[in-house]
């Protein structure tokens, strides 16, 4: 599959986590890549991939991140935030924010996009969670993840003539998100997938046929690099 | 002592059907809308509120009795945005998701936080049937309204409080009317009198309620085939809803 022509990515959530996996496998398949991050270019690994790299808070104004992805052909949407707690410990700007970020940021962007995408026939990875149908201990998270399924859904068949969008359900991923989010994930360690594994999937599957909508497991991974 | 319920979007449609319900029922109804409803009967406390304000709500819930608490809320108010997702305004689109996903978020958050809410309260959210079928022509409302049954499942798991997802087909109501597409018979629309009682009378369960026996066979079509569903939506009704500008909320 690495025979493919060469496209230009745009990449959001590159500075961790499965965002930088795919960061690191297009540049090493030698596409184009243009991604954003919350980190602060310096606060990148040592073994950040030579890209074009724009620190971006997604749920600032979308007409930055809109220029920044015009030129790209395939746009993978790896940014997630949020946090495990019940909802009356829920903070209201971080409600907010993960709600910006999670979805507002990506009808934002698809909206802006969709000019360039229709012309250049472009391909659209959203990634989500199995939490889309409502994980117990975080409500806001699954509220964003099932309306990102839901928005996938739809905007894939009223694009399907024109714009691939497909939605990626992923199976918890050994990322810092967990971490961040407040989770002690090593409880869950022998389950988690590799996120070089999942980020390869993703890039493959995005080129083929294929549903809508598809459920990444550990078990997708059998028998895969 | 009177019991207390919570109804959003009471004004008009289904939600004044559910609060005309509650009222008979006895309860004493606190409903939120941005327009005034038609009459004033006994026990109804309307409260005027434009929901695409989230930062609004906090305000509102301080506002109400200190120890009041709900033993039903129905999360009922929603807008919608129709059209091909690039010709709609940006600004509709946030606001059906303010509106529709955001502000039942929020509110329920306030009230779980706040207190106000009876040991068992009955927490009611209004999604839609798009959410086993799609909604191509309206993606942003699809989007709203998948995330608010996540929500909903997500505290159902984690709560003591009874969670119903609603999930209507059409409803004969002007909500329905406005976003149908052009030259829609809508011969098939259910009453909102008759989707509200059968919401109700299932209040005090946890669960999903669909609005007929056959929505409830389509539904469960949509997950066993998706694309099936979608793309029979997509010939159905986007088809038609394209080929017009798009139809969003009157007053946003």
């Amino acid at each position: 599959m690495q025979q493919g022509r060469r496209r230009h990515y745009f990449v959001t959530g590159a500075s961790s986590g499965i965002g930088l996996s795919l960061a690191r496998s297009l540049a090493g398949q030698g596409h184009d890549v243009t991604a954003t991050g919350q980190r602060a270019p310096a606060d990148l690994s040592p073994d950040f991939p030579d890209i074009a790299y724009h620190q971006l808070d997604l749920s600032g104004p979308a007409a930055p991140l809109i220029a920044l992805a015009a030129p790209a052909d395939r746009v993978v949407l790896a940014a997630g935030t949020g946090f495990y707690r019940p909802l009356e410990h829920e903070d209201p700007a971080a409600l907010t924010q993960a709600m910006a970020v999670n979805l507002g940021s990506v009808i934002r962007l698809l909206h802006g996009l969709y000019p360039t995408l229709a012309r250049q026939a472009g391909r659209v990875a959203l990634l989500g969670s199995v939490a889309d149908k409502g994980s117990a201990g975080m409500p806001v998270y699954s509220a964003s993840k099932g309306a990102l399924a839901g928005l996938a859904r739809s905007l894939s068949a009223e694009w399907a003539d024109r714009i691939t969008v497909r939605y990626y359900r992923l199976w918890p991923t050994r990322t810092p998100m967990h971490a961040r989010a407040g989770y002690d994930a090593r409880k869950i360690d022998w389950l988690l997938m590799d996120p070089d594994r999942v980020a390869r999937f993703v890039i493959d599957h995005l080129e083929g046929g294929g549903r809508a909508s598809k459920t990444i497991s550990p078990l997708t991974m059998v028998g895969r690099r | 002592m009177s019991r207390w319920a919570l109804v959003t979007g009471g004004s008009a449609g289904l939600g004044a059907a559910f609060v005309d319900q509650l009222l008979a029922l006895g309860y004493q109804v606190v409903s939120l809308d941005r327009d005034q409803p038609d009459g004033a009967p006994p026990g109804l406390h309307a409260v005027q509120v434009d929901l695409s304000t989230v930062a609004a709500l906090p305000e509102l819930v301080a506002a109400l009795d200190a120890d009041r608490v709900f033993d039903v809320v129905v999360f009922n108010a929603g807008i919608s945005a129709v059209g091909a997702f690039e010709d709609i305004d940006l600004r509709q689109m946030d606001a059906v998701i303010a509106v529709n996903l955001l502000a039942p978020m929020e509110l329920t958050r306030l009230l779980v936080a706040g207190a106000k809410l009876a040991r068992g309260a009955s927490l009611i959210f209004v999604a839609s049937l798009s959410n086993r079928l799609s909604y191509p022509g309206a993606a942003a409302y699809a989007a709203s309204k998948q995330g608010l049954e996540a929500f909903a499942n997500a505290l159902r798991t984690a709560s003591t409080y009874r969670v119903l997802t609603v999930l209507p087909g059409p409803l004969d109501t002007d909500h329905a009317r406005h976003y149908a597409p052009v030259g829609s018979k809508g011969c098939k629309r259910q009453s909102p009198a008759a989707l509200a009682s059968r919401v109700l009378r299932r209040r005090h369960r946890s669960g999903t309620v669909y609005g007929t026996v056959a929505q409830a066979l389509a539904g469960l079509s949509g997950l066993v085939a998706p694309s099936v569903m979608t793309g029979l939506m997509r010939r159905g009704l986007f088809t038609k809803l394209r080929a017009a500008p798009p139809v969003t909320d009157k007053r946003m």
